[in-house]
């Protein structure tokens, strides 16, 4: 029961990582290099996850993408099954509570890349989307690993929104934060401590594997 | 007498004064002389498109890239001009080779590559083309600078005091470089230096820039002749 | 030892089920007696890991048996048999709108009935009860593919009210508070199709409210007390 709730968590975890680097980077982008009014209502946005305790977060998204919202039944129609209790609606939750772990280092990362060297990307011809790719991405590889490894770690250890709209269904939406738990609450406290060793030791296997990547960043020119 | 516009018209608020200019092109070679923060590199960033300013015009090769009254801003990247900055930016991710293909990416490889080796020749910069930008010194930083911002063929170059803090040897150097360029190229160079020494021998047309005003134009060493003497004074 | 003048407080550690309705029986009480009282609701379970961990609260009204004999098994309870204190109900419920006309535990195999939920069989009381009684009518093996299961009884009915899930497992009390009265209907279990859940209640051994946690059962036990509670779906112990 425990390596399919690990490979449900660790399955989770990979997937928000991804969905959030693909969604984070583009937002991200936008964030550090929009001079709108809109931009600190946006990042506001972004951060407010931050706040809301996950429980709640949790509730709203049930509600939310329930079958009385217009949201909830075209996500029925699309998937063929309401978002709570799938595995597809964990990736939801999950994206929408680590959302600013992934773009707040992003942005962070962007910024600090020396504008001269947008600028002259831009001289150069480069459009958004290139000056993104050939110049932001390269010279903020330490932001992106950061980010993907907060992602990573923050959906393991995710609790308050899986068990709101999770159902604790094994294989599906039963995770190891949600299996423990369920030991706890059986008074099981061996097999909940062994439990909660496996999901620190991944965690912290996972996070050093992440982290022997670190490249260098490349030092803006003096 | 026929009252002829002048290419380049701009007005801009910024700070402690007005930047207003208005001046034309017509030699191969402008020097914009003047003390520091008279607005010269305000002004060539709103050449090239990299600020907006409060109004004004800017024709060049025919084109109209920018006119504010009739809310006409080309992109930056679609101006066709190239800019030395004072601090090169060279991209440290990159070797100096692929800095200087970087605007010439729709060439396809085989005509990229001659055009980079070409490049890098110009300004004596060929046995630096594997290095990465991050280990160049200071003058190899600008040569690779100077063949990266030439490499697209620009109707325009922009050389933000191309030549500070570079020893006697490598800046001789490249303002010969720069020099053999003009008796071949199309391109069009506006120098900007505060260094009198530097510019005294360019064959160029002067624009006196302070306090943001264009205080005097004309042939370089006739209009600054007055400045040198007075330099030349203070020495003795 | 010298102590400040305090109004008495009585801090009651309550399972889920009894959130509906405890809170107007508490002003009650406070109102008839003077003692103030602090009410807490969570799962049986974690209330019970709570108390046994030193957290500070007189009075532990249980959903079931077994959590309260936690409990006096660790000496921590000035009983030594839990106090029945009333009989919990177990319903299935569905939202007005489910399309689910007629309710039964039969129902429940239908095809368009894809998701039911489910309090944790493992924890919680009224969870083992529908566990049970889906056992009892034969149709557990075909519907638990369908079953989600919550935290606890208030979080099922959240599942089922939202219309995540077409039907639920839910306790009489809640299926009976306004809301979820003017929004759904129910059916009672029969009571043969489970084992009763008999809701025990134990004073903590030692607590300082521990006289008021007492006069609280007395009140429990007072007939006008016994038929509110009896109306809003709680029966009294038999």
């Amino acid at each position: 029961m425990d390596l399919q709730a690990l490979w449900l968590s660790l399955r989770l975890a990979a997937t928000t990582t991804v969905v959030l680097l693909a969604l984070g980077i583009p937002l991200a982008y936008w964030i550090a290099s929009a001079r709108t009014r809109l931009r600190p209502l946006v990042e506001a946005i972004t951060t407010l996850p931050i706040l809301l305790p996950p429980t709640v977060l949790g509730f709203y998204l049930l509600v939310l993408l329930g079958p009385h919202t217009a949201i909830g039944r075209l996500v029925t129609h699309l998937t063929g099954h309401p978002l709570a209790f799938s595995f597809s609606g964990l990736v939801v939750g999950s994206v929408l509570y680590s959302l600013p772990f992934a773009v707040q280092p992003l942005a962070a990362g962007f910024r600090s890349v020396d504008t001269a060297l947008l600028e002259q990307a831009q001289l150069l011809g480069a459009g958004r989307f290139r000056t993104l790719t050939s110049v932001l991405l390269p010279l903020s590889t330490h932001s992106v690993i950061a980010a993907a490894a907060l992602c990573f770690t923050h959906t393991v250890g995710e609790f308050g929104v899986v068990l709101m709209i999770g159902g604790d269904i094994p294989g599906a939406t039963r995770t190891l934060s949600i299996a423990i738990y369920d030991q706890v609450q059986e008074f099981s406290y061996a097999a909940a401590n062994r439990t909660s060793l496996l999901l620190i030791g991944v965690a912290v296997l996972a996070l050093v594997i992440l982290y022997a990547r670190r490249v260098p960043n490349g030092a803006p020119n003096a | 007498m026929p009252d002829v516009q002048p290419d380049i018209a701009i007005r801009h608020r910024q700070g402690r004064f007005t930047l207003d200019t208005a001046f034309s092109l017509s030699q191969p070679w402008t020097v914009i002389f003047g003390p520091s923060g008279a607005g010269k590199t305000t002004l060539l960033r709103i050449l090239a498109g990299l600020a907006q300013p409060t109004s004004g015009r800017f024709h060049l090769a025919g084109r109209t890239l920018l006119d504010t009254e009739n809310n006409i801003s080309i992109h930056a990247g679609q101006r066709s001009i190239g800019f030395v900055t004072q601090q090169p930016a060279l991209f440290p991710h990159l070797t100096a080779r692929d800095n200087v293909a970087f605007g010439i990416r729709h060439l396809e490889p085989e005509r990229r590559a001659t055009r980079v080796a070409e490049m890098l020749r110009l300004f004596g910069a060929e046995s630096l083309a594997a290095q990465p930008a991050t280990q160049l010194s200071g003058g190899e930083r600008k040569r690779v600078a100077l063949a990266r911002a030439l490499a697209p063929a620009p109707d325009l170059l922009l050389l933000d005091e191309p030549l500070a803090g570079l020893d006697d040897a490598s800046a001789h150097d490249i303002l010969v470089r720069l020099l053999s360029l003009q008796s071949s190229g199309q391109v069009r160079i506006v120098y900007v230096s505060h260094d009198l020494a530097e510019i005294w021998r360019l064959p160029a047309e002067v624009l006196f820039l302070e306090s943001g005003r264009v205080t005097a134009i004309g042939p370089l060493q006739q209009v600054l002749a007055p400045h040198r003497e007075h330099l030349l004074q203070q020495l003795r | 030892m010298p102590a400040f003048a305090q109004p008495a407080t009585l801090r009651i550690a309550a399972a889920a089920d009894l959130q509906p309705l405890l809170p107007p029986l508490l002003t009650q009480f406070q109102q008839q007696t003077g003692i103030h009282t602090e009410a807490s609701y969570q799962s049986s379970a974690t209330l019970a890991a709570q108390i046994l961990s030193g957290a500070p609260y007189d009075l532990f009204l249980a959903a079931d048996l077994s959590f309260p004999q936690r409990v006096i098994d660790a000496g921590r309870a000035e009983e030594s048999q839990p106090i029945a204190y009333a009989n919990g109900t177990l319903v299935l419920w569905t939202r007005n709108d489910s399309g689910l006309r007629v309710l039964s535990l039969d129902v429940l195999r239908d095809p368009s009935v894809k998701t039911i939920a489910i309090a944790n069989p493992d924890h919680a009381p009224y969870g083992r009860a529908a566990q049970a009684a889906l056992q009892h009518a034969g149709v557990y093996d075909a519907v638990r593919p369908k079953l989600v299961i919550a935290e606890n009884i208030a979080q099922a009915a959240q599942y089922v009210d939202s219309g995540n899930a077409q039907a639920g497992f839910l306790s009489l009390i809640s299926a009976l508070t306004p809301r979820l009265e003017a929004s759904g209907h129910f059916i009672r279990i029969p009571a043969e199709a489970y084992p009763p859940i008999v809701q025990g209640a134990i004073i903590v051994r030692n607590s300082p409210g521990s006289a008021a946690a007492h006069r609280f059962i007395d009140f429990l036990t007072q007939p006008s007390v016994r038929q509110s509670l009896a109306a809003q779906g709680l029966e009294p112990a038999r």
